[in-house]
């Protein structure tokens, strides 16, 4: 049992021994060594293939046997295209030449996966060597080192050119040059237990070379040439001198070693009778060395057995148990150990028998064989490290990550996976095996599981948002990418998802788009329009509340041959403004100065308003305009109000001068007229004194005193009101008021102390007014005084006059308070014919209020606390223009 | 001689003086008052003619007028103005009339005359 298995049995080396088994029979013996056989007949037609075959790759007899077309194999769709001419090239020489068919290839299975297999086949001759029919096996060979490396190759190729020979018998018929590289090859075959590929130069028969491809097998025979350590080849010592009751089971194992290069036959004790010879073994023993009890106890006794020495240590107790217990029971020995090659080192393989019965149903024999599967488990070894580095990389890695089958049910959930949302695999596994998305929001379900579906439905790659669930319970946005995993033919094999958490950024983008729509509400609701503009002035965005106005949108600009800018101007606003806004613009355009600008615009209706645009430019970081924001606000109503105000004030300033002029000279003519109508009531009664009879001439003269007396009183008044409205010669100055106060008090000092009332005068310092005619000024404020000494006159007690002057606001007012008997009709005082006095024209408040008003200030009375009367009047003030 | 007797009033002393001289150059008693308030305290007894300023403080000719109307409604009255727009707008109520000021001493007496004759009659 500790021949490793060789697997070109084709080398010629082995003589054909002739037996009497169909190539049904055979295809089951092989059956139930590997699991599944095939038989055919002469033609290649199959006569049988192992059901379970069958069921694993979708086939049946009849299809494989269907001839779809002229010279193509039925067949042929369970063959990888890439694959099926190399294959069938080789199955139809073999059937021509009865040569040992030997080849890989992709096959397509059931599940729609493309699988590796090595495909061989065995003639069955007759008597004569005419070939009656076929047997042979696939064995899955989809144990590869690397995947991806292998690619479809007759492994016989090397044998087309010379059939009947071993081309690697001799290094003679390799090229000098490629003798190291083949040997190479062959050594690394043999101590690695790797299938080397490698390409020669091969002696052609007419002396020339010629490059041909080859692949040495682990323990192939080149060895012999490369390896002194086994140079036993062809020794003649492994079958038995008698065969015992084992004959069918030696039929079965050479049956086994024309398909695997190795086989054994032992007796239902476990006594060899055939063994592959050992030309293509590393371990060198004869049948006696594999026989001899180690220590004198029989193997099924509990006896070790020779071919125990040739297994690891650790592997031999279990394999001789296993060996034994089938032997025993007559159940199949499966087991894998480790066989001790001639160089020293362990190489695993996978050792299978069967026993043979005779017709009592009682054992005759074991066959068997052992399968170098040294790469495979090594394979495997590496495979499972990986894939724990792998499992280790992905449970580190801090994404979430998942994979289903290709229909979509989960078969993997990583650690944080896990640990972030609470979720098992079986967690997230519906009953029904799909993917429950139990891990998703309820409300993102429905349309996650469609995107999902339809992902494995069409292979598109899936992305989806949604809600999932944390182990705390609550839930956060996140992205879920998969991409499917696919075989070299595009099927798919596997989803692979990672889910991202994306919540930070969805809620920070909504709170973003929410900020963008507030923004963008607050632009168009506001009660203004709104106008954005390119560094150029192009207009490239207009809120709705100037489209609505303007009744047309920027698109519609587009194609006129002039910018929206020139095409808004010259459409809306007003033929009158349209220059002098298109200059304004130019400028600050130009400039980057704020814009700003009252103009006509014409609404959608085709009425043009008054409206009010500022601009303002936007600049970046370094002060470049990056836009330019305008507002327009229909101040049409206002305006137009504006106007009609200015109108009012206009008139009513007319109105005024031309009421005051109107009052002036009422009062005027009511101060001349007063003496003239006593002079001429004095003059009719001198007259009638005169005339009377008789005269009376005293009365007479005394009436001619007093006409003189009126007649003066009148010229008076004339010259008095004449010195009031003589235009001061003088430019109005800016002259103290302080100064002017005090030169008219100093005016009226004698008579207030002759009328002992007391005059206090008080006022900020520094008041300066806006250039004033002084003289008229004191004038205003001899008058105030003047009335107020009068009225202060007649009370007996506080006999004070107070002359304040102070700032208010821009205006400085003076005020004249007395403690007088007040003022009776406040409203009336100012009116014409309204005089309150003995004496005196009382020339008038109303002229005072005009000389007050044509300073730009006003004049009026109050009453004064507790007792008496205030004047008031004021005057603007110099505004300094620092400001 | 039993003269008829005048009611004056005017703010002005001066334009009061120079009536009380024209009518007693006529031959008219007068009785003179500074204001509207002074006469009503006075009272008009024994007055058959009243000639009044219009334009004075506390209650004008206007409102004396009107007062006395209530008592005396035949009493004739007499409002003497500065304005034209006055005479022109207001109508004569009652006997009396409007003067306006500076106005012909003979037309006053004329009209006085006139006054006092149909009220005799």
């Amino acid at each position: 049992m500790a021949r490793s298995a060789g697997t070109s049995g084709a080398d010629g080396s082995s003589p054909d021994k002739p037996f009497d088994i169909s190539a049904l029979d055979a295809a089951k013996v092989v059956e139930r060594i590997t699991g599944n056989a095939w038989a055919a007949d002469a033609e290649g037609v199959f006569t049988y293939v192992t059901p379970a075959a069958l069921a694993f790759f979708g086939i049946t007899l009849d299809s494989l046997n269907a001839t779809p077309a002229p010279d193509v194999f039925g067949w042929r769709r369970s063959i990888h295209p890439e694959d099926y001419d190399a294959a069938t090239a080789a199955w139809r020489r073999c059937l021509e030449t009865g040569d040992h068919y030997n080849v890989e290839y992709r096959m397509l299975r059931a599940t729609g996966v493309y699988g590796w297999v090595r495909s061989t086949g065995q003639p069955i001759r007759d008597g004569e060597g005419s070939i009656l029919g076929w047997y042979g096996t696939v064995i899955d060979a989809d144990l590869r080192p690397e995947p991806g490396e292998r690619r479809a190759e007759n492994v016989d190729d090397h044998l087309v050119s010379q059939p009947a020979q071993n081309p690697l018998r001799s290094m003679g018929t390799v090229h000098p040059h490629d003798r190291p590289t083949v040997e190479q090859a062959a050594a690394r075959a043999f101590f690695h237990g790797i299938p080397q590929v490698s390409s020669y130069r091969q002696l052609q028969a007419d002396g020339s070379y010629r490059w041909v491809e080859f692949r040495v097998e682990p323990g192939y025979g080149i060895s012999v040439d490369v390896d002194p350590a086994v140079a036993r080849q062809d020794e003649p010592w492994t079958i038995a001198a008698s065969f015992g009751e084992t004959g069918d089971a030696v039929q079965g194992a050479l049956a086994i070693e024309k398909l695997y290069g190795g086989a054994w036959a032992i007796d239902a004790t476990g006594q060899f009778t055939y063994a592959t010879p050992t030309a293509q073994t590393s371990i060198a023993m004869t049948l006696e060395d594999l026989n001899v009890l180690l220590d004198g106890k029989p193997f099924l006794e509990g006896g070790r057995q020779g071919w125990q020495r040739g297994t690891h240590p650790d592997d031999s107790e279990r394999a001789g148990e296993t060996l034994r217990h089938a032997l025993r029971t007559g159940e199949d020995w499966n087991f894998e150990y480790r066989v001790l090659r001639a160089n020293g080192a362990f190489v695993w393989h996978r050792a299978a028998a069967r026993p043979t019965r005779d017709e009592q149903g009682r054992i005759t024999g074991w066959y068997g064989t052992a399968l170098d599967i040294d790469v495979y488990k090594r394979t495997e070894t590496a495979l499972r490290e990986r894939e724990r580095q792998l499992q280790q990389l992905i449970d580190t890695v801090p994404s979430l990550i998942w994979s289903t089958m290709a229909d979509g049910t989960p078969t993997y959930v990583s650690k944080p996976f896990t640990e972030a949302t609470g979720a098992t695999l079986e967690d997230i596994t519906a009953p029904d095996g799909s993917a429950s998305l139990g891990v998703v929001h309820p409300e993102d379900r429905a349309a996650a599981r469609d995107a999902f579906l339809q992902s494995v439905e069409t292979g598109i790659p899936y992305v989806q948002r949604y809600r999932q669930r944390r182990a705390d319970g609550t839930y956060r946005w996140t992205e879920t990418r998969a991409q499917p995993l696919r075989d070299e033919a595009g099927a798919i094999l596997q989803w692979y998802g990672v889910s991202s958490d994306i919540h930070d950024m969805i809620t920070t983008q909504q709170a973003l788009r929410e900020r963008e729509r507030f923004l963008w509400q607050l632009v168009e609701t506001l009660p203004a329009m709104i106008d954005c503009a390119a560094p150029d002035g192009e207009p490239i965005f207009r809120s709705q509340q100037l489209r609505e106005f303007l009744g047309y949108d920027l698109e519609q600009l587009d194609g006129t041959g002039k910018s929206r800018l020139t095409g808004t101007l010259d459409a809306g606003v007003h033929p009158d403004d349209v220059a002098a806004v298109k200059q304004a613009y130019a400028r600050s355009l130009a400039t980057g100065e704020p814009y700003a600008r009252r103009h006509r615009l014409r609404r959608f209706d085709g009425e043009y308003r008054w409206v009010e645009t500022r601009a303002a430019p936007m600049r970046d970081p370094d002060g470049a305009i990056v836009q330019w924001n305008v507002i327009c606000l229909d101040i049409d109503g206002e305006f137009k109000a504006q106007e009609k105000l200015s109108q009012a004030q206009d008139s009513l300033a007319r109105a005024n001068q031309a009421a005051s002029l109107a009052e002036l000279s009422a009062s005027i003519a009511h101060e001349v007229n007063q003496p003239l109508a006593a002079v001429m009531n004095y003059s009719s009664a001198c007259q009638r004194w005169l005339t009377a009879e008789p005269p009376n001439i005293e009365r007479a003269q005394k009436t001619l005193e007093r006409i003189v007396q009126s007649a003066d009183s009148a010229a008076d008044v004339v010259s008095r009101i004449r010195a009031l409205f003589k235009r001061s010669t003088d430019k109005r100055d800016s002259t103290a008021l302080g100064s002017v106060v005090v030169e008219a008090r100093d005016l009226l000092s004698e008579e207030a102390s002759r009328r002992r009332i007391r005059m206090d005068v008080e006022g900020e310092s520094g008041l300066k007014l806006v250039p004033f005619d002084r003289v008229q000024i004191q004038q205003v404020l001899v008058n105030l005084m003047r009335n107020g000494i009068d009225a202060t006159a007649s009370v007996p007690d506080e006999r004070i006059l107070r002359i304040h002057a102070y700032r208010a606001g821009d205006m400085v007012k003076i005020e004249v308070s007395d403690r007088g008997r007040g003022i009776q009709f406040p409203d009336k005082i100012f009116e014409p014919f309204f005089t309150t006095k003995d004496q005196g024209m009382g020339m008038g408040l109303a002229i005072s209020r005009s000389i007050v008003e044509s300073h730009g200030g006003q004049l009026w009375a109050e009453k004064n606390e507790p007792r008496g009367a205030r004047f008031i009047f004021t005057l603007p003030l110099e505004m300094t223009k620092t400001a | 001689m039993n003269r008829p007797l005048v009611a004056i009033v005017d703010d002005d002393p001066r334009v009061l003086a120079s009536l009380e001289e024209l009518l007693e150059s006529a031959g008219y008693a007068t009785c003179s008052f500074l204001s509207a308030e002074a006469l009503l305290a006075h009272g008009v007894e024994g007055v058959e003619v009243l000639i009044t300023d219009i334009g004075m403080p506390g209650a004008d000719g206007f409102e004396l007028r009107d007062r006395l109307r209530q008592e005396s409604p035949e009493l004739p009255m007499f409002l003497i103005t500065g304005r034209h727009e006055i005479t022109d707008q207001g109508r004569p109520h009652g006997k009396g009339g409007f003067l306006r000021k500076p106005f012909d001493g003979d037309t006053l007496l004329a009209a006085l005359q006139d006054a006092l004759g149909k009220r005799q009659a």
